[in-house]
């Protein structure tokens, strides 16, 4: 009888409901880990961290409309630990990306590491509304876990999105291509994965961390995290449709890397930003965010040791007389610890680029004028120090449109803050971009910085 | 059993341990400075807590991550205490500091100390002339600070009349600033206040800023600022500015500069070879500009190679690089360091000799000491006028021996003779092996590397290889596209995006129409078959190699928008292989109605012998059983080269200059003659090193008269030779079978050296590589032994207190 009981008891245990969590906020930022621009409006992926919401769909994304108080204009909940963003834009004046009908708009490329999954969510271009309709498309694989960085190839007819991995077999870099220009991503081609090889054929170590694509050669560069005393810079040639899962075989895409010691012992590369002018047979000059470490501990450990400070450096990436890929460091500047996202501007007529690139580490936000070497630093309250864009600062994005302000127009940048759950709002006069600051809420743009010891407008958070 | 005894008597041992241990005298580590990602640093005199009533130096850092400034006694390291004595004295100032610079106003009391904030255009003021050490920040009418208009990129001290001080400062847009202060007439002996600021616009982005030290007359003072911009006339260097910042002259590098230096030194007489001062009798003292040259337009394909060039301000309008001591180059080569200078600073000599030693007595006001090593382990002290230390991103801090204008080496160069280790693998029973001048074969390698020549100052570091059909570098397993001209194929190394059409893209452009590639007719492409249309399946060499097909390079063609590196006229070969036929017939079909045929790979091999440096890259063509010289023809020479070479300065765009015939040929020699420049500047002779056998020495090097020693940087007689015991070959040289069967017969010449080996301090394990600042110190007045001294600071959290007056170079590291 008592063994019955039991058996009853563990039945019944059994018929029990699980526990499920609510879905994430859609009316609220919950550990923003990036953040974007479309048509004036923020997008904004929160990752339930904490995992206090439920895990398959505690984290969210979210379309905002930059108003105090902020409206949401569209929203859905996604898997828990959201990546990187990036938004593929028909409509985006520098890079219009052409991603497949039949519904319109932009699509939001968003990773999410748990899950392993690839959201591309479409935003209305009318309202802003979000959907997602099987928008999710499966990345994980044996060789490769949580999908972290996200990356664009647009223009020219192409319309691709790329992911790389925080987790790889042996630290292995891998990507993966998906085709926004393909309705159907199960066809063959449309989900590539590409996992690549360095010198001698053995594996390239580093996880994809920094993704950019220059267009005017079909070229996409990508940095990676580093394992020994030093790093490159790869690239991959984008051109005859070819494949990246075939890299090395007929069909297959040419890569390749900058020269064993162009890019300086010691530094991790991480972000990448390309200018914002080409012109053809001149270098191309790219920005790029870096971390010192100390390369002989790093080799010797076979993973990078210590964060001593982070660089943004000015390169012109070129081809040398062997058609090699010339890594010209141009001019580098200290900018603090975690150096992470670099974003250029939107262009100025007749100057070079004006640079956005954060120290995530620091809390600092600096811009940069490649036209004077000015460079201002944003983010320390400068009386108090107190964090004014967050204590860790998470996901930097540019309105890729002006606003109204000043004669050259205001770039307005935005910063996540991953631990307070809000978006800060930067304007930055193109032709006066030592004049960078946070403002207030509501404030018109180039108008109405903060004064000293006054609190920024935080979009999400407290005004 | 009792167990009470043991441990009562345990309890008692205990007691008694601790009861010696409390009796002991404790005490404490002292504490580091506790520096937090150092970004600048800079020695003033003033006054702090640690000693409110006498002037002494001091050593500021500036913490970039906490923003203040970290203050250490500047002769023993030492941190001075905070007025809570746990911490160390921090002086707050404005967000991230980055920049630093200290002025003495030349009435013996406390200096000026300005600091800068990242991205920031006001000059902070660290009131030095008060223990409390407060800063202004901001500018007004009672505060010293100034704001400059501009981000402050580069500061620079500039002497200036007693109780005066200037500061000059970069600022971004492409402005400076020149800013006086004074010793106040309120409280004279104490603070300073603002004179004033002039601003003006230069023209051009000035990146670094150095001035003469105090000692040069006042109407002959100027400034200096490293630029990467144009400067008058075109030309390439450093600018030099007058104190009212109004009149311009270019001191022409031959390249754009990062960083700059200035220094009134003597300079050794040409052919002194001593160690000792005697090097510099009746020599004058000079004004000598250093800046290190921008890597984006120097190098071995470049006017002028890498490194710290000397400029004489006397040449101010024109190109400004002395001539070269020796006569044998246009001018004065720069100083090499590995990797990447990020920091330069210089160190006159100190004001007290090192020690009491009469012989000591030397090292003091015009000269001062730098050891070597000699070839037995022993110091070799050299006299010298001017050190500099050069912080590089390779982790290390180089010394240059600015009195003798040359990299410092930690012993001399002659003392040993490094040709390297010729090894040969044999093919098919024969070999590469070296000829001696009577014409035959060494039996040894040691034998065969006495027949080797290099020269001290021109033979770099480097493994080259002597290969019968080698590959030529850069040009293996290209990715290639083939078109047709004249009916035949031709081939071009690039990867192009679809079909030939206006503003198609093309990457991987290699330009085989530069000679520097060392691409010529008659040299041989081998193609893989895989890419070419059927029927062709082509010949693998081995089973674990892809069937590929060979053709004969006829000619070059220039380049085209199809063809933007030029392209190779293909012809078949002499005796192909019958695939090698097929695919040629069959790429020559695919290309025959004008289209493109992509997806190509190729490799590019030398028709017979080919010279090749890991480093050095393609180094010439030897001749079988000639001699072959890798050197550099002489001052000029190379000019006259440059005008015959029409592609001297082409830049890749299209159309390219032509360049055929005697062109080609002077444009190769030009190419081959920059890989033989000077890379050192050798004072030394047998002499030199006490150490040395002066009669192994002048064994070591016939026929050599030093310093000068012109010569090549490598020069041999390399022939193939017989190696089965039949002996088909019983006469040197033997021949290469034509065809496939013996390529790759190669020589390998390891650990050829010019016998430089730098004189250098790293920076202790477990701290990055990437100097933030350097600065001289001479300390000789407060600790004489230390003599002269370099602080480079690097962000992680770390000073380095380095001089290479002692043995080894003296190293210490304030944390």
């Amino acid at each position: 009888v008592r063994r019955l009981a039991m058996v009853i008891l563990a039945l019944a245990a059994g018929c029990g409901e699980n526990v499920r969590l609510d879905p994430g906020p859609r009316d609220r930022f919950y550990f923003p880990t990036s953040v974007g621009v479309i048509d004036h409006r923020l997008v904004v992926a929160s990752s339930n961290s904490d995992l206090r919401y439920d895990d398959d769909t505690g984290g969210s994304l979210l379309v905002v409309d930059v108003v105090y108080p902020m409206t949401v204009a569209g929203a859905i909940n996604v898997s828990s630990f959201a990546g990187e963003l990036a938004i593929a834009d028909p409509a985006d004046p520098r890079s219009p990306c052409p991603v497949a009908a039949p519904a319109s708009g932009a699509v939001v490329v968003l990773p999410v590491r748990g899950a392993a999954l690839v959201y591309l969510a479409r935003v209305a271009a009318a309202d802003g509304r979000l959907s997602c309709d099987g928008c999710e498309v499966a990345v994980s694989g044996a060789s490769r876990g949580d999908p972290f960085a996200a990356g664009l190839a647009c223009g020219g007819g192409v319309a691709r999105a790329y992911v790389g991995y925080l987790r790889t077999a042996a630290g292995q870099a891998i990507l993966t291509q998906i085709d926004l220009t393909r309705t159907d991503l199960s066809a063959d081609g449309a989900v590539q994965h590409a996992g690549f090889t360095g010198t001698g054929g053995l594996i390239e170590i580093g996880q994809v961390r920094g993704i950019a694509y220059d267009a005017s050669r079909k070229r996409l560069y990508l940095t990676r995290t580093a394992s020994g005393s030093s790093t490159s810079l790869r690239w991959v040639d984008l051109a005859n449709d070819c494949r990246i899962d075939k890299i090395g075989e007929v069909g297959g895409c040419r890569t390749g890397t900058t020269r064993s010691g162009a890019v300086p012992a010691g530094l991790e590369l991480r972000g990448i930003a390309l200018s914002s002018s080409a012109v053809s047979g001149a270098p191309r000059r790219a920005y790029l965010s870096a971390r010192i470490y100390d390369p002989v501990a790093a080799a010797t450990a076979g993973v990078r040791i210590g964060d001593y400070d982070g660089l943004l450096l000015v390169v012109d990436l070129a081809e040398d007389l062997g058609g090699s890929l010339d890594f010209r460091i141009v001019d580098q500047i200290a900018i603090g610890y975690g150096a992470s996202d670099v974003r250029v501007l939107p262009p100025r007529a007749g100057k070079r680029d004006v640079v956005a690139a954060l120290a995530a580490d620091d809390g600092v936000l600096w811009i940069y004028d490649d036209e004077t070497g000015g460079r201002v630093a944003l983010g320390r309250d400068p009386v108090t120090g107190a964090p004014l864009v967050g204590h860790v600062p998470s996901g930097l994005a540019v309105d890729p449109v002006p606003l109204a302000g000043s004669a050259g127009g205001v770039a307005r940048v935005y910063v996540g803050s991953f631990r307070e759950n809000f978006v800060t709002p930067i304007d930055v006069p193109l032709d006066a971009p030592e004049d960078a600051c946070l403002i207030t809420s509501g404030g018109t743009p180039g108008g109405a910085c903060i004064a000293a010891g006054a609190s920024p407008w935080r979009i999400g958070g407290t005004p | 059993v009792s167990r009470a005894r043991p441990l009562a008597l345990a309890a008692l041992a205990l007691a008694l341990a601790l009861a010696a241990a409390a009796c002991k005298s404790t005490k404490s580590n002292a504490p580091g400075v506790r520096l937090r990602q150092p970004a600048a640093v800079a020695v003033f005199q003033g006054y702090t807590l640690a000693d409110t009533g006498n002037l002494k130096p001091y050593l500021a850092v500036a913490n970039a991550a906490r923003n203040d400034l970290s203050v250490a006694d500047a002769v023993t390291g030492e941190a001075i205490k905070s007025p809570i004595q746990l911490t160390t004295l921090a002086i707050p100032v404005e967000e991230r500091p980055s920049l630093l610079a200290a002025a003495s106003l030349g009435d013996g009391k406390a200096d000026l100390l300005v600091a800068v904030s990242a991205g920031d255009s006001v000059l902070q003021v660290v009131t030095t002339w008060d223990p409390s050490n407060a800063v202004f920040s901001v500018p007004g009418a009672d505060s010293p600070a100034v704001d400059l208009g501009a981000d402050v990129l580069a500061l620079a001290v500039v002497p200036s009349a007693e109780k005066t001080a200037r500061i000059a400062a970069a600022l971004a847009g492409g402005g400076i600033a020149l800013v006086e202060w004074k010793r106040t007439e309120v409280d004279p002996d104490l603070a300073i206040e603002l004179v004033g600021a002039n601003v003006q616009a230069l023209g051009f982005q000035a990146v670094d800023l150095a001035a003469m030290p105090a000692d040069l007359p006042a109407g002959e003072q100027k400034l200096y600022a490293a630029t990467q911009d144009p400067l008058a006339g075109g030309l390439y260097g450093v600018a030099e500015i007058s104190l009212d910042l109004v009149t311009v002259r270019v001191l022409g590098a031959l390249a754009p500069t990062r960083l700059v230096a200035a220094a009134r030194l003597k300079e050794r007489q040409d052919l002194a070879t001593a160690a000792g001062g005697t090097a510099f009798d009746g020599q004058p003292r000079l004004p000598r500009v250093y800046a290190v040259l921008d890597e984006s337009a120097c190098g071995p394909g470049e006017a002028i190679d890498c490194g710290i060039v000397t400029l004489d301000p006397a040449l101010a309008g024109g190109p400004a690089i002395p001539g070269d001591w020796a006569g044998w180059m246009p001018y004065r080569a720069p100083m090499r360091v590995p990797g990447r200078p990020l920091a330069l600073a210089v160190a006159a000599p100190p004001a007290e000799p090192p020690s009491s030693d009469p012989g000591d007595a030397v090292y003091q006001d015009d000269l001062m000491r730098l050891r070597m090593k000699t070839v037995d382990g022993g110091t070799l002290t050299l006299a010298t006028s001017g050190v500099a230390a050069v912080a590089s991103d390779d982790g290390n801090v180089y010394f240059l021996d600015l009195g003798r204008f040359t990299a410092a080496t930690a012993r001399s160069p002659i003392v040993a003779r490094a040709p390297g280790t010729p090894a040969a693998t044999p093919v098919d029973g024969k070999d590469v092996w070296l000829l001696d001048g009577a014409g035959s074969f060494p039996a040894t390698a040691t034998e065969a590397a006495a027949t080797i020549e290099v020269t001290p100052g021109y033979t770099p570091t480097d493994t080259f290889a002597v290969t019968w059909q080698g590959i030529l570098p850069d040009l293996e397993m290209r990715a290639a596209e083939a078109g047709v001209a004249a009916g035949e194929p031709w081939l071009a190394l690039q990867s192009g995006d679809g079909p030939d059409a206006p503003g198609r893209i093309v990457n991987e452009v290699v330009r085989v129409w530069h000679p520097a590639l060392g691409v010529r007719a008659g040299d041989v492409a081998v193609i893989l078959a895989e890419g070419v249309p059927a029927p062709c399946v082509g010949k693998a060499i081995s089973s674990s190699s892809k069937p590929v097909f060979e053709a004969k390079i006829e000619a070059l063609l220039a380049p085209s928008e199809l063809h933007p590196g030029g392209a190779m006229q293909l012809a078949p070969v002499a005796a192909p292989e019958p695939q090698w036929t097929v695919c040629y017939d069959a790429l020559k079909a695919a290309v025959a109605g004008g289209q493109l045929l992509g997806g190509l790979t190729a490799t590019i091999r030398a028709q017979g012998l080919v010279l090749v440096g890991l480093a050095t890259g393609y180094a010439g063509r030897p001749p079988l059983a000639a001699e072959h010289r890798l050197e550099y023809p002489g001052k000029d020479a190379e000019a006259v080269l440059v005008a015959a070479c029409t592609l001297e300065d082409w830049d890749g765009a299209v159309p390219a200059p032509d360049c055929l015939g005697a062109c080609r040929d002077a444009c190769e020699a030009l190419v081959l003659a920059r890989k033989a420049r000077r890379v050192h500047h050798t004072f030394e002779d047998c002499a030199t090193d006490p150490d040395d056998d002066p009669g192994a020495c002048a064994a070591r090097w016939p026929g050599t008269t030093f310093p000068v020693a012109s010569g090549p940087a490598l020069a041999f007689t390399a022939a193939v030779r017989d190696s089965t015991p039949s002996l088909t070959c019983p006469a040197p040289p033997c021949q290469v079978t034509p065809g496939t069967a013996q390529r790759n017969l190669s020589l390998r010449l390891s650990g050829v050296s010019g016998g430089t080996t730098p004189l250098l301090a790293r920076a202790p394990s477990g701290a990055p590589t990437h100097a933030s600042g350097a600065i001289a110190f001479d300390r000789s007045p407060w600790k004489a032994e230390d003599g002269y001294r370099f602080f480079v600071s690097y962000p992680g959290d770390l000073v380095f207190d380095v001089s290479p007056s002692l043995d080894p170079p003296d190293r210490k590291t304030i944390r």
